[in-house]
């Protein structure tokens, strides 16, 4: 049984020609670090200083594509588990000393990460919560997180920020690398973003992930199968969590001061934007759109202060109708995959979701194997 | 503690070590590279220094101000303030002969994007100092970076206050507070509020930092000088739905409904205090409320509220008059308030600052800054920046919502006037900051 | 008795501020992100209506109908190619959200606003301090509800509404004109929406980005409720929301209040995820 699921996410392996697709497409996702790697020995001072952040909050893109793109459910949560594991990680090395204490302090990032995703995902996932419920849910997540961040003055600093404490990791043998330092700061976010990518794309390529595929496919079949959705969900999550907590936790020395704001609504919607705009399936594309997003973002806003959101809003309309009108395809950056998702089957009826009843909807993808 | 500024060639903030092992490791790919060749390439190479390098072309500024989001309200006044200022200056040949060049980017009401906002402009645009920033929210996130490249930051609005456990955002060498704190704004008129309404005063803030610490430092005052705070209610940023909160308020026994509500929280709730009838009942004091946040209030719901700040557009005085031509000359439309005045005193005493010590440089800044009086500040007093903790000396106004107010020019009367107000000295561990 | 007309006005105003969105989210599954920035284009509406001379009532009626004009460009022109796409309709309307808000602070500037109401006054009903204009949206709200009832319940359209809704295919081989029940869905809820806007307006602030406040609430108000159950739904829905904070605010702090009302209502959606109105019904 399990083997039907297995080549059901093997699909695209079907015809010859793109057999070799995989490793082609391997050597593609390691040019942007390849790229990023390269850039503090050609660039100056600016883009080393801010493209840590950039990457580390592109790293919670990525988690927000295991969620999205592999299980085809949307989570608004994705910022806040960041803010908390900055938060857990910051109030860790504020209280705590000793040579190894800023590795402790990325564990207990990841921990509060993966266990609040944990409890959340479970709650939901075994009452059968499903698609654009579970999207609902998860809007609570950052309206709470930040109000509770921003009430609890006496921990967190509250509204006002919590400046980071330094975070030096000391390698025996080799020396001490800071966060707060320019260049080894670089490094350390690009070797974390680098890892969690690796983790990521195993993640992906093992049975577990595509076990993930067919409940994303659906939902019911695959339980018919035997395989208890609900708890691959609540791993899925609980493993976007961890990883958005971890990546919180360097954004917290790579930015110096943080704040309710990080978790929030806005923060949140955000991170869904440049996902989605970027292509949630896959995960070196939402990493490079998060980068890019924030590079681009940044760039407007010193050009046109004013009026840079209503371009991206403008922007945002005409990628989203640029791609329905499969305007993507045809240029050859997107014709391998995105030709393939998008131009197998057109949809039978006219307007109308796809699927009726109680539960539908969010689940609904363009993908058909 | 800021960074020191090394040689010009010199890495900043990090380890030796560490270039030499990616020099190292990357040694083949660099072979055409200028890896810790000449300055000015690769930032292995050369970190930028924080101290300005250039003595030559515009001064740059760098201005963050919250043009989209919940508080564009203020961060127009703010921004325009500031390049009311600028014009001046530049129409007078400029600082040392150099023009001023603003760099103006937007805070989106988002603290978190304030770090990659500074970092691009101390390390891209090299600007030579910072000003804005509206929250202290935003003005803490500023810090770090602001701090580890050595930058000034003028930062105008009226703010809790310093405290050492906020480092780098206050008690920081670098950065100079142009706006009043609660000593200022609220202390000096508990008597005569007290005197006239009663000794019993309901607290009603926002939930975050400002709010809070001001309620406590009222409160200290108030119960030294012999009255009490009856109920002290926090609301979420986000709340709009405000009965609950009122019929506290009506329900406590208090004489004064102290307010420190702010932005959208302070409109919907005095909306709907005044549509309830709360407005009959007791006397409102907002420390929060100027001409952006009542004019959303509304005649009607606002017609006889205290408030109390350094600055109001109304202001009858020489300086306020000139300030107020331009204003409207240049924006028609802006609500100019006391954080926008803010940031036209700072630009003025910046260039006040510079042209003393002659300089254009962090320490030029700080320098000329300590101590610097400025008598053009539109607030009809002089202003001078303490030296001790970097706090401005600025003087204080009660005034009282009028009825049927068409707009900020008759919107308040005169209550009560206090020339420059000392505040108390910042709760800094190491003082004086300059 | 004060506490319990706050609970009932409370539960009303955000009721109200749903309905548009229950049409929406609950009836066509459109993740509608730009559900606050159409409440503010009925707020603004009602403002330049009334800046040029309008009494207030026919102003809301502009203004009501002034949005659903918006909605029903937004439909021909965006949205009806996404009906069958969640996640695009879900960036497509963040994106017109955002800009409509941008659109709004272009024309009006980003200062506040303020509306004149036919009535300012408090009345005291048994002790209770009571605003008269709460009262009127109160009694707007039931009178738009009872009208929705009707209109989906008892008239040949709304059984055309429901039919397609519940079978869009079987619907269109019988000769429905499915694209027209969408669009005229969407345009109904635009409208309601700009109604609700204008309605809320003297009560509340208005700046271009006060809308955003409502939408998040506004979501768990139909869906803790029941998408689909347009009139107990979202009445259910409100009290809930609106009616607890409110409630749980007049004992506790206000942070709590609002915590604990979203705690409840993940637990009902965890519980009843079709809604409460569909659970009691079931029984």
């Amino acid at each position: 049984m399990s083997v039907r699921i297995i080549r059901s996410g093997a699909a695209l392996n079907r015809r010859w020609g793109q057999r070799a697709a995989p490793y082609l497409r391997t050597a593609g996702a390691s040019v942007p670090f390849i790229v990023l790697f390269a850039i503090p020995f050609y660039l100056n001072g600016y883009a080393v200083s801010v493209l840590p952040q950039f990457m580390l909050e592109a790293v919670m893109g990525m988690s927000l594509a295991l969620m999205w793109g592999q299980l085809g459910l949307l989570s608004f949560a994705q910022a806040t588990f960041f803010m908390e594991g900055a938060y857990a990680s910051g109030l860790f090395l504020k209280h705590a000393s000793g040579p190894y204490s800023s590795y402790l302090g990325i564990l207990i990032a990841t921990a509060v990460g993966a266990a609040s995703a944990l409890l959340i995902g479970a709650f939901f996932f075994s009452g059968k919560v499903r698609d654009a419920y579970f999207v609902i849910a998860t809007l609570a997540v950052p309206v709470l997180g930040s109000e509770i961040a921003n009430d609890s003055t006496s921990v967190t600093g509250g509204f006002g920020g919590f400046t980071a404490p330094a975070v030096v990791f000391r390698v025996p043998g080799v020396g001490s690398f800071s966060m707060t330092s320019l260049v080894s700061g670089y490094f350390i976010s690009l070797l974390v973003s680098l890892l969690c990518f690796a983790f990521l794309q195993v993640l992906k390529r093992v049975r577990f992930g595509r076990i993930l595929v067919a409940i994303r496919e659906d939902e019911d079949r695959t339980g018919a199968l035997g395989y208890r959705t609900a708890v691959y969900k609540t791993l899925a999550f609980t493993a976007s969590g961890g990883i958005a907590g971890l990546a919180g936790s360097f954004y917290l020395a790579a930015a110096g001061n943080i704040g309710p704001s990080l978790g929030d609504v806005t923060s949140a919607t955000l991170v869904v934007i440049w996902v989605a705009v970027s292509g949630r399936r896959s995960f070196v594309r939402s990493f490079v759109g998060g980068v890019v997003f924030a590079w681009v973002s940044n760039y407007l806003n010193g050009l046109i202060p004013e009026y840079w959101s209503l371009v991206l809003a403008l922007a945002l309309v005409v990628i989203v109708v640029g791609e329905h009108s499969n305007l993507r395809s045809r240029l050859p950056l997107y014709s391998r995959e995105g030709a393939g998702q998008r131009q197998v089957q057109p949809r039978a009826e006219g307007p109308g979701p796809a699927k009726h009843g109680g539960e539908e909807s969010i689940l609904v993808q363009e993908e058909q194997p | 503690m800021s960074a020191t500024p090394n040689g010009p060639c010199q890495p900043k903030t990090y380890s030796r070590r560490s270039i030499l092992k990616y020099a190292a490791m990357g040694t083949s790919a660099l072979a055409g590279g200028p890896l810790l060749a000449a300055c000015g390439h690769g930032a292995v190479s050369a970190a930028k220094s924080g101290g300005s390098s250039r003595s030559t072309g515009p001064i740059k500024v760098g201005v963050i101000s919250p043009l989209t989001g919940a508080w564009t309200v203020y961060g127009k006044g703010q921004l325009d303030g500031f390049l009311v200022a600028v014009d001046e200056i530049n129409s007078s040949g400029g600082t040392l002969g150099r023009k001023w060049q603003p760099i103006v980017l937007d805070s989106q009401t988002n603290p978190s994007i304030i770090p990659s906002l500074v970092q691009k402009l101390v390390v891209e645009d090299e600007v030579d100092f910072l000003a804005g920033t509206f929250s202290s929210a935003s003005r803490n996130a500023a810090a770090p970076a602001a701090t580890a490249h050595d930058k000034v930051l003028l930062y105008p609005t009226f703010y809790e206050g310093q405290e050492q456990k906020y480092y780098p955002g206050v008690c920081n060498p670098n950065i100079f507070m142009f706006g009043p704190t609660p000593t200022q704004q609220a202390w000096p008129f508990l008597p005569y509020i007290m005197h006239n309404h009663g000794n019993n005063f309901f607290l009603l803030g926002s939930d975050y930092v400002w709010p809070q610490v001001t309620n406590s430092v009222v409160k200290q005052k108030l119960t030294e000088l012999g009255g009490k705070v009856v109920d002290e209610v926090y609301v979420p940023l986000d709340q709009t739905e405000f009965s609950s909160v009122t019929s506290r308020v009506l329900a406590s026994g208090a004489d004064v409904l102290f307010l420190t509500l702010t932005g959208v929280n302070t409109v919907d709730f005095r909306k709907q205090f005044y549509a309830q009838g709360g407005s009959k009942k007791l006397t409102i004091w907002t420390v929060d409320d100027e001409e952006a946040a009542t004019s959303g209030v509304g005649p009607a719901a606002s017609a006889g509220t205290y408030v109390s700040f350094d600055y109001f557009w109304f202001l009858k005085n020489s300086n306020n008059a000139s300030f107020r031509r331009v204003v409207r000359a240049k924006y028609p439309t802006v609500l100019m308030d006391t954080v926008g005045v803010a940031m036209y005193n700072a630009a003025h005493m910046a260039h006040l600052a510079m042209t003393k010590t002659g300089e254009v440089s962090t320490t030029g800044l700080r320098h000329g800054l300590a101590g610097l009086t400025f008598n053009g500040a539109p607030q009809g007093y002089p202003v001078t920046m303490r030296a001790i903790d970097n706090q401005l000396v600025v003087p204080s106004y009660l005034v009282r919502t009028r009825p049927n107010w068409t707009g900020p020019d008759n919107m308040f009367e005169l209550v009560q006037e206090n020339g420059p107000v000392q505040p108390v000295t910042a709760a800094c561990s190491s003082l004086p900051l300059n | 008795m004060q506490i319990f007309i706050n609970f009932l006005l409370d539960s009303l105003v955000f009721a109200l501020a749903a309905v548009g969105l229950a049409v929406i989210f609950g009836l066509i599954r459109v993740i509608n992100l730009a559900h606050g920035a159409l409440l503010m284009v009925g707020a603004y509406l009602l403002l330049e209506l009334e800046r040029n001379g309008i009494s207030f009532g026919i102003a809301v009626a502009g203004a009501a109908v002034g949005t659903g004009v918006l909605g029903a460009i937004l439909e021909v022109t965006l949205v009806r190619y996404f009906y069958d796409k969640p996640d695009e309709t879900l960036l497509l309307t963040y994106a017109i959200g955002v800009a409509i808000v941008e659109a709004l602070q272009i024309i009006f500037t980003s200062n506040f606003q303020t509306v004149s109401a036919p009535f300012s006054g408090s009345v005291a009903i048994a002790g209770a301090h009571v605003s008269e204009y709460q009262v009127f949206v109160a009694i707007c709200t039931f009178v738009l509800l009872g009208a929705i009832a009707l209109i989906v319940l008892r008239t040949p359209l709304g059984t055309l509404v429901r039919a397609t809704i519940e079978n869009p295919k079987v619907a269109s081989l019988l000769g429905v004109n499915i694209r027209a029940v969408y669009r005229s869905t969407f345009v109904a809820g635009a409208l309601i929406a700009g109604l609700a806007g204008a309605l809320i307006a003297p009560i509340f602030s208005i700046s271009p980005d006060s809308g955003t406040t409502y939408v998040i609430s506004s979501f768990f108000i139909v869906i803790t409720g029941g998408a689909g159950s347009l009139v107990s739904g979202t009445m259910i829905g409100g009290a809930l929301i609106g009616g607890g904070s409110t409630l749980i605010g007049s004992f506790q702090s206000q942070v709590v209040a609002q915590t604990a009302v979203y705690a409840i209502a993940a637990v009902i959606l965890r519980w009843a995820p079709e809604g409460i109105a569909r659970k009691v019904r079931m029984k």
